[in-house]
């Protein structure tokens, strides 16, 4: 089980060394925050107050409050984010929020020579938006079973709208994520992702309730 | 002696003779002419003219009112009345800044006083005074004289720099004598606007100005003051400010804000007053998307100059366009005057799309760091920047004429650095101490001068020897009462990257823990500008593991305040232009020590340098760090002095070919040259290679190689 600083150790040293490989444009440290009754958030070094709701998802304000107020765990080559949450108490993980944006142009990194990049990807989308505009959801896997109900999976993927929520098996630790990302979002497009460095393995617990495996849904299997 | 600055040139015959007048009396102290703008409950009140004078106090100057003082009884009624707004306009404004203050009083009594040609009355009725130019001395002498210190705090609200004093308290500076204590003492010096800053805020001349400063001359207030100044003296003008980088945006916004509430205790018309981006953008407009709208041109976005120009050239391309463009379809004016800075960023066809789009007289004001790059070459003269007619005579040409606004400003005093500081990088820069040579210097001598260095010995000639030095009046005296020069400027050196950054951690360590620094107080500056993410991923890992979170700035965002409350800023070079911190980290320094384009390098460890407000650390490892940090030392060894052999003028051609930036296919050639060269030693000294088998010519200009540098 994680404990809250081995926790951020791991993920600043994740978000470093990607940062140290030339795989990625920005990072920011994580910190253990103390919420009370011996719960710990381990998330990004927060200098603005974060507000999930300030924007509605899939938007382009979405894309630049997540950058201009530094909202982010990692600044990939590609221009996407990650952004890296989790909550523990008592020793166990109990919520997260793994969110991969997709920046929201497909990013020439040579014009990052003329401008920062929340510019950049604001004026291509604003001034091509035929030509420059990739029209791509976030993915957001967020665990929370004390907030589970009947359309509320304690752990689900979250893209398009944000009352989606499609049942997910597990929650996910850290590496799992990255894998995913990796996997799924960077395989095959020859752009760097990442760190070579191995983040860890916590369990992945089987979390979904038996009524969410009779419809579409996610799951995997762990150990084998 | 007399300061005049020339705020307004409407009265400009009768405020001639008034300096003369005063002149004659031999009063010194500072005369504004058009200025302050003060604002009434009916609008807005302009001072003809004001002294501020040890000998007499503050005098306010009616010259509206020449016929007033003889049988025009209306006249004399409204010279009384003006005086008397005068009067009270002063007093309640000034009454407001405590310091000036003496109980419910002010601590000195305004005086007015109504010019006339003659006078058949009474001189003096009440408070209010009628002079000729003949009776204005002895009328001056009656007036009681002011202590210096009132005169001081006087002139800084007059001139509103009390707004611009830092708002950082530092109430949690506790220890006496820690930096953070010396920093409040520092920032607590009451900033009076220096004589030519004065005239580059509030003289406006017909036509052009231009302002060059070292970096940390106060350019940026000067032009947000001058904004603000313009704006309340003609609110009907439609002003525009613009700079390259984004993030001066909040800061002149917040500057001119002051400075408006200051003058007209109101903010300004934003509608009025334009702070423009160079480009602009699809969400907010810009200098160059104006004008391309104006001439019914399509505004060019990153990815097409980038495309079609290159990154590079990418403004200097689509402006060019745009140029070529206004040629068929020429620009209506769209501002009556147009203020730029960081005007060294800009290509020259920036400048003329601005001189099309404002109108006769065409008042435009560019502001730059004059040597921020230690390259002159970074500014064209005006006649280039603006181009000729039709006749081939330059369109502007800057003259700077007695007794009437100037058109070309120099700021000579540095007020951010230290003159160790300073003077340490333009050492380094100018490479005065390295071994092999120098490597770049002024092309123009006179550029020392005004920039505030003197000759100590020698003069600028070809093989003469000199020394330079800082010219005492051109460094502010609080750095020499509080800081320590050998504390001011240190270099390090480290075997490893990773040494150094575990230094740096210590020492920011130590800033925050011990030295009662603020978050916000430090800066690092990486001087490779290809390996900025990876070198700082290194010391973001040692700051935390000192509990230290850091960030990188200006990569991302444009709108992140570089400085976090909670976190150290790492940049790289060209994200730290125009930031400056109390204490400044360099490093990698090693990388500026040798290599292709020496003087481009070399003006990246001076622009890293001259970002510090009092301390500044220059490390890096390895052994080019040795050879810089003896450059380093070997300045403050000649007590802060430059003293080498002034090269001639083709030594100094031959310096610009031999260190100047090359075309990217010439400096690929060179570099895998380089390469290959490395490979033969490495065979070499692996055994794989004898260099007797070398053929003879080869080993000739192995020889040559090694004697050119001495070795």
């Amino acid at each position: 089980m994680p404990t809250p600083s081995n926790l951020a150790l791991r993920l600043n040293r994740f978000v470093e060394k990607a940062l140290g490989e030339n795989s990625a444009l920005d990072f920011n440290g994580h910190v253990v925050t103390d919420l009370g009754s011996q719960k710990k958030r381990i998330s990004w070094s927060e200098q603005q107050p974060f507000n999930p709701l300030a924007h509605l998802p899939g938007t382009l304000g979405e894309y630049l409050y997540y950058l201009r107020d530094r909202h982010f765990s990692l600044v990939n080559l590609d221009g996407s984010l990650l952004q890296l949450s989790f909550e523990i108490h008592h020793g166990r993980v109990v919520s997260h929020r793994l969110n991969f944006v997709p920046c929201p142009i497909d990013l020439d990194l040579g014009l990052l020579a003329l401008d920062t990049l929340d510019n950049v990807v604001e004026q291509l989308f604003l001034s091509s938006p035929r030509t420059e505009v990739r029209l791509r959801s976030s993915l957001r896997f967020d665990y929370d079973p004390d907030a589970a109900g009947q359309n509320h999976p304690a752990s689900h993927l979250t893209l398009n709208f944000d009352s989606t929520r499609i049942p997910v098996s597990r929650n996910f630790d850290v590496s799992m994520f990255l894998k995913f990302v990796l996997d799924n979002f960077f395989s095959g497009r020859g752009i760097k992702f990442g760190s070579t460095y191995v983040v860890g393995g916590d369990p992945c617990n089987e979390v979904m309730d038996p009524a969410h495996r009779l419809v579409p849904h996610l799951a995997w299997q762990t150990g084998l | 002696m007399l300061n005049v600055t020339y705020g307004d040139t409407r009265h400009a015959d009768v405020v001639g003779s008034l300096v003369q007048a005063l002149e004659q009396a031999e009063v010194s102290g500072d005369l504004y002419v058009g200025y302050p703008v003060l604002n009434t409950s009916e609008g807005k009140l302009d001072v003809d003219a004001l002294l501020i004078s040890d000998a007499h106090g503050l005098v306010a100057f009616d010259l509206r009112n020449p016929q007033a003082g003889g049988a025009d009884e209306a006249a004399t009624e409204a010279a009384l009345a003006r005086q008397d707004e005068l009067y009270a306009i002063l007093d309640s404004k000034l009454k407001t800044y405590p310091e000036l203050r003496r109980g419910r009083s002010l601590a000195f009594t305004p005086h007015t006083i109504t010019i006339v040609p003659d006078i058949q009355g009474p001189a003096q009725v009440e408070d209010r005074t009628f002079a000729t130019f003949q009776t204005l001395a002895p009328v001056l002498e009656a007036f009681p004289p002011v202590d210096a210190g009132t005169v001081r705090r006087l002139s800084a609200a007059i001139q509103h720099t009390s707004t611009i004093k830092p708002l950082k308290k530092r109430t949690d500076v506790t220890k006496p004598g820690s930096r953070g204590n010396i920093l409040k003492s520092v920032e607590a010096e009451i900033a009076n606007l220096d004589a030519w800053q004065k005239k580059a805020a509030i003289e406006f001349p017909e036509g052009p100005q231009r302002i060059r400063g070292l970096a940390g001359s106060g350019k940026t207030i000067v032009l947000a003051q001058k904004a603000a100044f313009l704006h309340t003296r003609f609110p009907e003008w439609n002003i525009a400010l613009t700079f390259q980088t984004r993030s001066l945006y909040q800061q002149f916004r917040n500057l001119i804000t002051r400075f408006c509430f200051e003058f007209i205790s109101d903010a300004p018309d934003w509608s009025k007053l334009h702070l423009l981006h160079a480009w602009g953008s699809s969400s907010s407009s810009g200098i160059y998307s104006e004008i391309a709208a104006a001439a019914g041109h399509p505004a060019r976005d990153f990815s097409f100059a980038k495309d079609r120009f290159g990154a590079n050239r990418a403004f200097e391309g689509i402006c060019r366009e745009l140029l070529k463009a206004t040629e068929q379809n020429s620009v209506r004016p769209l501002w009556d005057v147009v203020l730029i800075d960081e005007a060294q960023d800009f290509p020259n066809e920036f400048f003329k799309l601005v001189y099309q789009a404002t109108p006769k007289p065409h008042r435009v004001v560019w502001a730059y760091d004059e040597l921020q790059n230690l390259g002159e070459f970074a500014m064209q003269p005006a006649e280039d920047l603006f181009g000729r007619d039709k006749n081939g005579n330059p369109k502007v040409t800057l003259v700077n004429k007695e007794g009437q606004p100037q058109q070309d400003i120099v700021l000579p005093v540095c007020y951010r650095n230290t003159k160790w500081n300073l003077t340490s990088a333009h050492g380094t820069g100018f490479g005065t101490y390295r071994p092999e040579g120098l490597v770049q210097i002024f092309d123009t001598p006179s550029l020392w001068e005004d920039i505030g260095y003197q000759f100590v010995k020698g003069r600028p000639k070809g093989n003469v020897d000199v020394s330079i030095a800082r010219k005492p009046s051109a460094s502010p005296e609080y750095f020499e009462k509080l800081l320590q020069p050998a504390d001011a400027v240190l270099a390090r050196t480290f075997r490893t990257a990773a040494e150094q950054y575990n230094f740096i951690a210590e020492q920011i360590d130590k800033n925050l823990n011990d030295d009662e620094l603020d978050y916000d107080d430090i800066l690092v500056v990486f001087c490779s500008p290809l390996t900025v993410r990876t070198d700082a991923a290194g010391l973001a890992a040692a700051l935390r593991k000192k509990r230290i979170t850091s960030h990188i700035a200006g990569v991302t965002s444009s709108r992140d305040r570089v400085f976090s409350e909670k976190s150290v800023a790492l940049t790289g070079i060209y994200r730290a232009k125009g930031n400056e911190a109390p204490m400044v980290y360099v490093a990698d320094a090693q990388y500026c020590a040798s290599g292709l384009e020496l003087a481009r390098r070399r003006n990246i460890l001076f622009t890293a340098m001259t970002r510090s407000r009092a301390w500044v650390r220059v490390t890096g490892y390895g052994p080019d760090m040795q050879r810089l940090k003896a450059e380093l030392d070997a300045v403050a060894q000649h007590e802060w002095r430059l003293e080498f052999r002034y090269p001639t003028k083709e030594e100094i051609k031959k310096l610009h070919l031999l260190h100047q930036d090359m075309p990217a296919d010439q400096k690929e050639k060179v570099e895998a040259d380089l390469e290959a060269l490395a490979r033969i030693v490495q065979r070499i000294d692996e055994g794989l290679l004898d260099p007797a088998s070398l053929p003879t010519e080869t080993r000739n200009l192995v020889r040559r190689l090694t004697k050119v540098n001495g070795r």
